[in-house]
């Protein structure tokens, strides 16, 4: 379920979003190279065409000279077929005498800006009868009789030809530009199906894999891949010991509960053969507390191996002991009811929070409760919650012998019962409850005399 | 002819110009109308505009004549008003036409076929040239010798040097200040050779006779009292040797300028498409074999017809002298350039 909606919620392919950003950084990169190219080009274009234009500017200007006191000039007629060799173009020339006035040519032609008259070409762009055209100006000094002054010769062509000129070089410059951005794209897509090789191996090993193999992946990869292999590893090495774990658990579960239903049989049997009442009675009250025993025996196993599962699952909610107190209570009255036995909570009247599993806890402290009912206490049993200075308590009191400090380490471990019986998994459980929440677990004594068993757990983070 | 009507209009500028203008109604039912402003011949132009109409029953054709400056104001002045002037306007003068599509006053017009037009005859598929019309040497085949009819400039001016006793006064050329073609012609042989100098110098020494029309040198040459005609319109010439006119017509062997009529479809045209379809007959493989067969008689990628006394290797690229449609043409019509050049011409003929 968790695995399907993942993958729905989040289904793309490296690949083709690799190959996406590539292309679109390409093609950015392609239009940008244009763009560049179509201004080089438009600048090439310009240079070349504005040199024909001054040089048929000059060639007019070469004709200039003075007739009876006035500006006269020749136009050559070599001048406008220069600018006529790309037949396309229109052209417009303007000769200005010095005080502005027409010479010949087009009155209304827009000049490019200049400063003051020099030696100097100058051109500009302009519109001209709808059309946009490059204009250039030059300047020839006469000091004739009644013509002194700079006379401005002015020729004008529209664009086509340089537009031409530069679709033409940008053209030539776009089709290198776009089989280098092809052929990039082609062998970056390659790099990227090699480079998520290694994945597919490692795929195609976990996918030949026995079920029951939990051992190290062993799939030759670059460097990279390194940090998958060691993380695919950890957790193969995690499920390997917890599942090693369980097989032990339950080979050992099965061999704890088949000796008392063996017993149970031969009770059973014994039953079978009992020869008068009194042997039957007595018969009937061991087969019920082998029965008691074995259903005992059961639950624990069974809470503990839930506890086994959740010990390692992260520690996130915080919990109030003394809910938890009040619910184990509950739960191990009912064994109370049998005994003159009083089971009492002391808790403050505040929360006292820690941060761990609730089941956990609970499960934990039941065992505590049922561990001082059944083998300690004479009349009383008292739960005390508690925040002290090294961070929160829960202890369990009973007024029995206790446990001597030379058994204790002893006690704790699984399937051990000491002399006094049980299933021997109870303390077990709290221990393995206590080290999943960093709690200590310590022997005390209640101010009574009362023998008492206290977990000490560290301060909750952000509930200090 | 069809139909015609011809009405002469009084112009303010003082004197009478004639504006001529012809009907053609359609051949079948008139679905459009056509107006052609031109200056040229109609007897050029009519066989053209009756197969244009074979082709296209439903169009009625109106043809105006007049000279080619006044088509040229005309066309230009509508142009800057933004005015309807006609659909579609010819005219011999192409410096006017090259003025005209300069100044953004023709209509972009891409051709059916180009194969029939070539480069120098189309300017920026605005101008069209569609007809080929070298310029000329005629002379009078009854009176003058074979042995005088002169092949080049050269052998021209070598034969007013040598026999002015027979030619002085018997020679006859455009007046150049009256003829647009005249001036057209006189322009490129001055750019083409210096031999046009000499040519001048030879005429106003014989003391050449100057007429605004080819017609007016042709028809005194037919009577005799001329007896050679320089720079003179050869299709036109041909049509009189075809009617039996004691002609002899010869394209000078040294090079021979040719000009090309030019159609453009102005802006503001009320009929443009008409315009196009008529400018695509024009240049259509029919329409170019009636102008060579019944019109200009010339035509491109054309032999010269027959009794034309041509160089052997008149099919050379560098025999003809194309006058080249394009922006060079405004030197023609530059006003200093124009009015220098018209000085000269009168200097060299009004040598004693």
């Amino acid at each position: 379920m968790t695995i399907t909606g993942i993958r729905q919620r989040r289904r793309f392919s490296l690949f083709w979003r690799l190959s996406g950003i590539i292309a679109i950084v390409l093609l950015a990169g392609a239009g940008a190279l244009t763009l560049a190219a179509y201004a080089y080009a438009r600048t090439a274009a310009d240079n070349a065409y504005d040199r024909l234009l001054i040089g048929a500017a000059r060639q007019i200007a070469d004709t200039l000279g003075a007739e009876a006191g006035a500006v006269s000039v020749d136009v050559p007629t070599s001048a406008l077929e220069t600018l006529s060799i790309s037949r396309t173009d229109r052209v417009y020339y303007r000769v200005s005498a010095p005080d502005g006035s027409l010479v010949t040519g087009y009155e209304d032609l827009p000049l490019p800006e200049a400063e003051d008259p020099s030696d100097e070409a100058v051109v500009g762009d302009a519109r001209y009868f709808g059309q946009d055209i490059r204009s250039a100006s030059v300047w020839r000094y006469l000091s004739e009789q009644g013509a002194t002054g700079w006379v401005r010769v002015t020729v004008a062509q529209t664009r086509e030809a340089r537009n031409a000129l530069t679709l033409e070089l940008t053209l030539g410059a776009l089709v290198p530009v776009l089989a280098m951005s092809v052929l990039a794209l082609v062998a970056l897509m390659a790099a990227v199906q090699m480079g998520l090789r290694p994945l597919r191996r490692v795929e195609r090993a976990l996918r030949q894999r026995d079920p029951n193999d939990l051992t190290p992946l062993d799939v030759e990869t670059p460097v990279e891949v390194d940090a998958l292999i060691a993380a695919i590893n950890r957790v193969m090495g995690r499920l390997s010991a917890r599942l090693g774990a369980m097989q032990r658990y339950i080979e050992t579960s099965a061999h704890q509960l088949r000796t008392p239903l063996t017993s149970i049989a031969a009770q059973v049997e014994m039953l079978d053969r009992a020869k008068d009442d009194k042997a039957r009675a007595t018969t009937i009250a061991k087969l019920r507390r082998r029965t008691v025993e074995v259903g005992r025996l059961a639950n624990q196993l069974l809470s503990h191996a839930t506890i086994i599962h959740r010990a390692e699952a992260m520690l996130v909610d915080i919990v109030d002991l003394r809910q938890i107190a009040q619910h184990a209570i509950a739960d191990a009255v009912l064994e109370t009811l049998e005994r003159d036995l009083t089971v009492k909570l002391d808790a403050p009247k505040s929360p006292v929070y820690v941060r761990g599993d609730l089941v956990a806890l609970r499960e934990a402290l039941r065992n505590l409760i049922e561990n001082a009912v059944q083998h300690g206490a004479q009349s009383r049993v008292t739960v005390r919650v508690g925040e002290t200075f090294g961070g929160p308590q829960i202890s369990v009191f009973d007024d029995g012998p206790g446990i001597a400090e030379s058994q204790w380490l002893h006690l704790r471990q699984r399937f051990v019962t000491g002399d006094i019986g049980g299933t021997g998994l109870g303390l077990a459980i709290v221990t393995d409850v206590a080290t999943a929440h960093a709690a200590t677990l310590e022997l005390t004594r209640a101010e009574t005399g009362d023998f008492g068993i206290t977990m000490g757990f560290p301060h909750p983070e952000g509930h200090s | 002819m069809r139909a015609l009507i011809a009405i002469a209009f009084t112009l303010s500028c003082g004197h009478v110009q004639a504006r001529d203008e012809y009907d053609f109604p359609s051949i079948g039912v008139h679905t459009e109308t056509l107006v052609i402003e031109a200056s040229a011949d109609l007897a050029a132009i009519e066989p053209l505009i009756l197969d244009f109409q074979q082709t296209e029953l439903g169009v009625s054709i109106r043809y105006a004549d007049s000279l080619t400056n006044e088509v040229f104001a005309r066309a230009i002045e509508a142009c800057h008003e933004q005015t309807t002037f006609a659909d579609i306007m010819i005219t011999s003068s192409v410096d006017h036409v090259a003025k005209l599509t300069n100044d953004g006053c023709a209509t972009r017009h891409d051709l059916a076929t180009t194969a029939a037009v070539p480069e120098w005859a189309n300017w920026r598929n605005e101008a069209f040239g569609f007809s080929f019309e070298p310029a000329v040497i005629i002379y009078n085949s009854d009176l003058v010798p074979p042995a005088d009819v002169p092949l080049t400039r050269n052998a021209l001016v070598e034969l007013l040097r040598t026999k002015p006793d027979v030619y002085n006064g018997r020679v006859g050329t455009y007046d150049i200040t009256r003829s647009g073609i005249g001036y057209l012609f006189a322009f490129f042989d001055a750019e083409q050779s210096s031999v046009f100098g000499r040519l001048l110098e030879g005429f106003g020494r014989a003391d050449a006779v100057l007429e605004p029309t080819t017609g007016a040198i042709l028809e005194q040459i037919e009577s005799g009292d001329l007896l050679i005609g320089y720079n003179l319109l050869g299709s036109y010439a041909y049509g009189r040797l075809l009617a039996g006119a004691p002609i002899g017509i010869v394209l000078p062997h040294d090079f021979t300028i040719v000009l090309s009529r030019a159609a453009l479809i102005p802006p503001h045209a009320s009929n443009p498409s008409g315009a196009a379809r008529f400018l695509d007959y024009l240049l259509s493989e029919r329409g170019q074999s009636v102008a060579a067969e019944q019109s200009f008689f010339f035509g491109f990628d054309r032999p010269p017809p027959d009794g034309v006394i041509a160089s052997d290797d008149s099919g050379a690229a560098t025999f003809y002298r194309p006058i080249t449609m394009g922006p060079s043409l405004l030197v023609t019509l530059d006003q200093a350039k124009r009015a220098r050049f018209l000085a000269e011409w009168q200097d060299a003929m009004s040598i004693p």
